[in-house]
């Protein structure tokens, strides 16, 4: 759940989407470049950030959007936008209706332009795969005089009836000859797809300062020591130092001194700095200098057995990060301001995490956001189902020597006897078995009642938050965790809507939780109170 | 009491000016049409949300008579820009048109070989409310 312009909320829970508070969206285009930074005998990456005294390309406006749709998942390793927008531009004076064409890369600059007196314009190189876009939506944009020349509108960053909405990398585009271009994009997520684990990704060879290898082996081919490896070998001691180190290396670094270009150019008249500086309040530890671009929570734990290089090598970053969430049973995405992600999911503890716009500043809260059929649900369908129901699920070890058992959770026993088992070769205890087999039985819970609704787009929802929905034909009213959520906006048509596929918690919203935590086994317990403090 | 206002086009790129001989006869309201679709919430006692999208040109029409072959040659000609033009109407209201149809129907009139009924249709860009002749 992230904070938003008092006025945004005020228009979402008003109803009425006109005129002023019409659903707005705006884009901007930023030639992209991914900075090194040589952190420790590391090259860590940022695409986000350049150094102080480094160029920063400036992100231009694009002024013809029709549309923007995104899809954000706990689910999918990256999220997805299409943008839609008009190939062309009002003239600058009566002698042509539009300027068409305009935002194709190379017009103006290609041999042939001087056929259809086509002019160079500082759009060019702009709208082309590999770049950034970052989308901000919401009800309504400041006001402007009619004429006001785009220079002098205020960029989106200092729009207050907006929010940013996502940073994304712009995968393909497609022009068509009346007009229209459409642009695919995915989130940040997408440079651990395309790097990968290996050279010059992964250093090849480590220096004296590398934590990786102190003893100056080589970096390359990645791999981890666990509780197996002699004392003192081990090159790492918490799991999500693994991720962050993934993050660093595949563009995620955050840098001291970091910058940032808004789109308000100097001609702007407001009298601010054309950049921000996004500082932290101290380096990460693991990677000495900066930290990652993200909220990255630390498992408390690291591997009985060491990870071998067949984990990562040659593969894509991704893959790495994946491994680490499932062993913890974390989740990982990126979010809005591309910032990475990796932490429990939001389904211990009734609440919200609540975020503003740096990854530094979480905290948690116990608001969520109601979604009434009186008021913002236009549309639900809620689907029941015990395919994933087991009355008994067990998790052991593969040697035989350890194991737990959980009783299923079912609302409705008829006498079914139905088991799952898992069994891997990392479990060393019964302890962990049984957490395991809690933790099966809960997500078989979720899998219950699923709810797929449709309401009008409100930028303070968030995948991983909880909301209350409800709903009198369905008998809906419990809590439910947003697993996904497709937004579309589209200004022509004038529709702002969030469709959000959400999973519920259990039948106990009146509890102290949602699920009851007395069925959990004492190991359970154990583990969450660690991690959540005195709320079990 | 002031004269008729004679309907004037003004082409901003060229400059040319013209005033039509004769007013149109009929027209139909140069203003848009707001954009707004509706939803409603689930409950019975629910209510409507009201969405707004982007005001679309408005389309407007207006129509009249043609007495000469100099009146049917100007129309003829203003239709075929390629640009917006100004359109000055009896009220005094400057309306940024862009012409997309000319459409002249021949008429039966003893003494005058050019008759014709005309209607002529445009995108309207901007309509000012306030008109600036007083009658």
């Amino acid at each position: 759940m992230r904070a938003v312009p008092p006025a945004l909320t005020a228009a979402w829970n008003s109803g009425d989407f006109l005129g002023a508070k019409r659903p707005i969206a705006r884009v901007t285009a930023q030639a992209s470049r991914i900075s090194r930074y040589r952190v420790a005998d590391n090259d860590f990456h940022s695409i986000l950030f350049r150094p102080p005294d480094a160029h920063i390309n400036r992100p231009r406006e694009l002024h013809t959007v029709k549309s923007v749709s995104w899809q954000r998942s706990v689910d999918t390793d990256a999220a997805t936008c299409t943008v839609v927008l008009h190939n062309l531009r009002d003239a600058p004076s009566e002698e042509d209706l539009d300027r068409p064409g305009y935002y194709g890369w190379m017009h103006g600059r290609a041999p042939f332009s001087s056929r259809w007196d086509q002019k160079p314009n500082i759009h060019n190189w702009l709208l082309m795969p590999d770049n950034i876009l970052r989308t901000y939506e919401g009800y309504g944009q400041i006001p402007v005089e009619p004429g006001t020349p785009y220079r002098d509108i205020p960029p989106p960053e200092h729009d207050t009836n907006l929010v940013l909405t996502g940073v994304w990398i712009i995968d393909d585009i497609e022009m068509t000859h009346d007009g229209q271009m459409i642009i695919n994009c995915r989130d940040l997520a997408r440079m651990l797809h395309d790097h990968h684990a290996f050279p010059p990704v992964v250093p090849l060879k480590a220096g004296p300062r590398n934590r990786l290898y102190p003893d100056g082996k080589y970096a390359y081919p990645l791999s981890f020591t666990g509780a197996d490896e002699p004392r003192g070998s081990r090159n790492y001691s918490d799991y999500t130092e693994i991720v962050k180190l993934l993050c660093a290396w595949g563009g995620f670094y955050w840098p001291r001194n970091a910058r940032i270009r808004h789109s308000g150019g100097p001609t702007w008249s407001s009298g601010e700095a054309t950049w921000y500086e996004i500082k932290f309040q101290r380096d990460d530890p693991f990677l000495r200098i900066g930290r990652v671009w993200g909220d990255l929570e630390m498992s408390g734990t690291f591997g009985p057995a060491s990870i071998p290089p067949n984990v990562f090598d040659k593969k894509p970053l991704i893959d790495g990060v994946t491994y680490v969430r499932d062993i913890l049973g974390f989740m990982f995405y990126v979010d809005e301001t591309g910032a990475a992600v990796f932490r429990h999911p939001n389904i211990f503890q009734r609440g919200n995490l609540w975020r503003t716009d740096s990854p530094e500043s979480g905290s948690r809260t116990n608001q969520m956001v109601t979604i009434d059929e009186e008021r913002t649900l236009i549309s639900l369908t809620t689907k029941l189902s015990s395919r994933n129901v087991r009355e008994r699920v067990f998790v052991a070890s593969t040697n035989g020597k350890y194991g737990g058992m959980a009783q299923g959770w079912n609302p409705n026993p008829r006498g079914w006897r139905r088991v799952s088992g898992w069994t891997d070769q990392h479990f060393e205890s019964n302890r962990e078995c049984q957490v395991m087999a809690d933790m099966i039985a809960l997500r078989q819970l979720f899998d219950y009642r699923t709810d797929r609704l449709q309401i009008p787009g409100y930028p303070a929802i968030q995948i991983d938050d909880q909301v209350r929905i409800m709903e009198r034909v369905t008998g809906e009213g419990y809590i439910h965790y947003i697993k996904g959520i497709t937004s579309n906006l589209d200004m022509e048509e004038g529709n702002y809507t969030y469709d959000l596929d959400t999973h519920w918690l259990g039948d106990r919203p009146f509890k102290k939780w949602a699920f009851d935590p007395e069925q959990l086994s004492r190991w359970t317990k154990l583990w969450l109170r660690k991690i959540y403090g005195g709320s079990f | 009491m002031a004269g008729v206002e004679r309907w004037r086009l003004h082409d901003p790129v060229t400059g040319e000016q013209w005033t039509m001989p004769i007013n149109p006869r009929e027209m139909t309201s140069p203003f848009p049409e707001k954009n707004v679709t509706t939803r409603v919430t689930t409950a019975v006692s629910g209510r409507t949300l009201m969405y707004e999208g982007n005001t679309p040109p408005a389309q407007w029409q207006f129509s009249g008579a043609i007495l000469d072959a100099e009146h049917y040659a100007q129309l003829k000609y203003w239709s075929e820009k390629r640009n917006r033009i100004r359109l000055r109407d009896h009220y005094g209201r400057w309306i940024r048109i862009y012409i997309t149809k000319f459409e002249p129907t021949p008429k039966r009139a003893v003494g005058k070989y050019w008759r014709h009924e005309y209607t002529m249709q445009c995108l309207v860009l901007s309509a000012p409310t306030v008109p600036t002749v007083q009658v």
